[in-house]
């Protein structure tokens, strides 16, 4: 009588047994040793078709990355900059699988992103910034028990590795609050959090500090440069340049879908080293004045900032002793607070690449 | 943060993500789920309709009180499986959660259909409280031997409600208003699918649009079992219902499968 529940129940038991063995662990065994690279992108093309128009429809096709070529070797901390809409959500999307490119290969850690959608998502977590893409209704903790499901974590590690995350983003003791309740910066955590429950390898981070205030901002950089440290390859896009310059290994100017530019950030400011920013605080500055700084001969690119009534004009010159006296007669008649020049810092070399390109 | 095992075999994952991962959706977005919402919404409505039709039929001289009671009370299933579900997978959409979860690996079966469920239980207890009331209130006496019938017959008609739910919500996911679609069915269906009206009444053409809704045949078959007539000459229609939900459901996957493609395709995640 109890040879055959015996005999039915052990070999079920055995088998269970070397399923749970062969499951792959993300940091291990799972993902393809052969490629050195984490992302291979090679001649990616995507192409938006949009209409317009409710009652004459007419088609629109809006080229948002248009050939670009990217590689970022394992453990990178790499950082796609470009102006708005110049295509780094796209990529990003793309890289997550979540578009399908119009042209060209995309490859995470050696996987297809279209053919092997799946096994890339395993290996990849996607942040993006804002404050959308939670469940409003439901605590910190079920947005992330949901996840930790979909991501198929261990049951028994669940509850530790969901501790684990909100403890690495700071939401610790939150966690039973209902999202709706959350602030900007808490909600961004949480997408930080919600990336990091599968230990992913590589980290796709789409302006993770977007509507953070400062410090919280700093604690995310130092939360990116941590897992930087831990191994991870990160691909990180982001309106700061500082935040680019102080983290990134290798940076990408992406401009109206194409890269203009890339190397580490001491080499992009290199390449505007042979040029002087000229800053000048006024008031009063006409456009007019602006075309004809930005038409003199020397002059490699005008920016305009303003702030309260006070207008920062930041001229980036080949020549400052001889140019900044031509600049001063453009600007007779203008109120001029403050004139000064300075060495060029990453975002006025990224000013220069998006501007002429 | 190292060597982190993810779940031993593709079928606990699938299960987890059917059952827990359904119920964790269902709470994120059926939005009735808070008991202000609730009791006059899936409670109180329905028994409205239920004493309002079956008054209206004793007033009128039409109908029976058994056709009214069990036509309402089944109908009122229609309620959490239309609307519930359009909800539980449309409203993905106004969170923007959809980029996200087509991020993971999950399997997508298992986090389509596993919302079905808690929306089944709840337009289960809808009928459940339909039938007890209508027995309190009016007089409402089923045959005993053909209760299991009955319960078989509410059950099969709540999950082929929930199925033609999904493909709403499945529509939901690509159209903006959705909810317009599903008043339109739900009212459509209250119409045609034989609640208030016999089928027999309607035009040619609608009675076969009729067959091939969810609640017709389910009531059919509930009126049948209430009245006495033995499961055995139930069981054709109770078939049909399951078939009818069964199919759609498959469409609403297929639809989600497909908008899942062509989404990937046109970039139309979290589009609002
Ligand atoms: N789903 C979409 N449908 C149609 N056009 C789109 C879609 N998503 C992006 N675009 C267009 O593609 C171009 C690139 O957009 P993308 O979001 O990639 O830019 P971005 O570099 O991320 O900009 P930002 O810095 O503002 O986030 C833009 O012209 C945008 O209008
Ligand atoms: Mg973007």
């Amino acid at each position: 009588m109890t040879v055959v529940p015996a005999g039915t129940e052990a070999p079920s038991r055995v088998t269970d047994r070397t399923s749970i063995r062969y499951t792959p662990l993300p940091l291990s065994s799972s993902h393809p040793a052969a490629s050195a690279l984490a992302v291979e992108v090679h001649g990616l093309r995507r192409t938006y078709r949009t209409t317009t128009g409710t009652l004459r429809r007419r088609r629109l096709e809006v080229e948002a990355v248009r050939g670009i070529d990217l590689q970022i070797a394992r453990g990178q901390l790499f950082g796609l900059l470009g102006p708005n809409g110049a295509g780094k959500t796209t990529t990003i999307r793309v890289l997550c699988t979540l578009l399908l490119p119009t042209a060209g290969t995309v490859r995470v850690l050696g996987l297809d992103v279209v053919s092997e959608a799946k096994s890339v998502r395993r290996q990849i977590g996607y942040v993006f910034g804002g404050d959308r893409g939670l469940y409003d209704r439901l605590s910190a903790y079920d947005n992330l028990r949901y996840f930790a499901e979909l991501y198929a974590l261990e049951p028994s590690l669940l509850r530790r590795r969901i501790g684990q995350v909100l403890e690495v983003v700071g939401l610790t003791g939150r966690e039973k609050e209902r999202v709706e309740g959350f602030s900007r910066g808490m909600r961004q955590r949480l997408h930080l959090a919600r990336g990091l429950l599968h230990d992913p390898p590589v980290l796709f981070f789409d302006e993770p500090t977007i509507g953070v205030d400062p410090v919280g901002a700093r604690e995310v950089r130092q939360l990116i440069s941590e897992l930087a440290r831990a191994g991870k390859t990160i691909l990180l896009t982001t309106h700061y340049m500082f935040e680019a310059d102080s983290l990134c290994d290798r940076i990408a100017v992406i401009s109206k879908g194409a890269i203009v530019a890339e190397g580490s950030p001491s080499q992009l400011k290199a390449a505007a080293s042979d040029r002087t920013v000229v800053e000048v605080k006024a008031y009063g500055i006409s456009d007019a004045v602006v075309e004809s700084i930005r038409s003199l001969a020397g002059v490699q690119s005008v920016a305009m900032e303003v702030s309260d009534q006070a207008q920062l004009l930041v001229v980036q010159v080949s020549d400052a002793d001889q140019l900044t006296g031509r600049l001063m007669q453009l600007l007779e008649g203008v109120r001029v607070d403050r004139i000064a020049t300075r060495e060029p810092t990453l975002e006025d070399a990224y000013v220069a690449l998006v501007t002429a390109a | 943060m190292s060597g982190l095992a993810l779940a031993g075999s593709n079928r606990s994952h699938f299960w987890r993500v059917f059952f827990i991962g359904g119920l964790i959706s269902y709470r994120a977005l059926f939005y009735w789920i808070s008991p202000w919402q609730y009791i006059p919404t899936m409670l109180g409505a329905p028994l409205f309709q239920i004493l309002f039709f079956v008054y209206l039929g004793r007033a009128a001289g039409v109908g029976s009180t058994n056709f009214f009671v069990v036509g309402n009370s089944i109908q009122i299933c229609s309620m959490a499986g239309i609307y519930g579900m359009t909800m539980a997978i449309a409203n993905e959409r106004s969170f923007q959660t959809l980029s996200p979860i087509l991020a993971t690996p999950s399997n997508r079966l298992a986090l389509f259909l596993g919302r079905g469920l808690p929306v089944l239980i709840t337009a289960l207890q809808t009928c459940l409280f339909g039938f007890l009331v209508s027995a309190l209130l009016l007089d409402f006496r089923p045959s005993l031997p053909d209760l299991p019938g009955l319960a078989l017959a509410v059950l099969v008609t709540s999950a082929s409600c929930t199925g033609f739910g999904m493909a709403l919500g499945s529509i939901g996911l690509r159209v903006r208003d959705v909810f317009l679609v599903s008043n339109i069915a739900y009212f459509l269906m209250l119409l045609l699918c034989g609640v208030e009206v016999p089928i027999g009444r309607l035009p040619l053409a609608l009675q076969a649009v009729a067959q091939l809704l969810p609640l017709t045949h389910g009531i059919a078959a509930g009126r049948a079992l209430a009245a006495g007539a033995g499961f055995l000459s139930t069981v054709p229609d109770i078939l049909l219902e399951l078939l009818v939900g069964g199919a759609w459901a498959a469409a609403a996957y297929l639809l989600f499968a497909y908008f899942e493609r062509s989404g990937r395709r046109s970039g139309a995640f979290d589009r609002l």
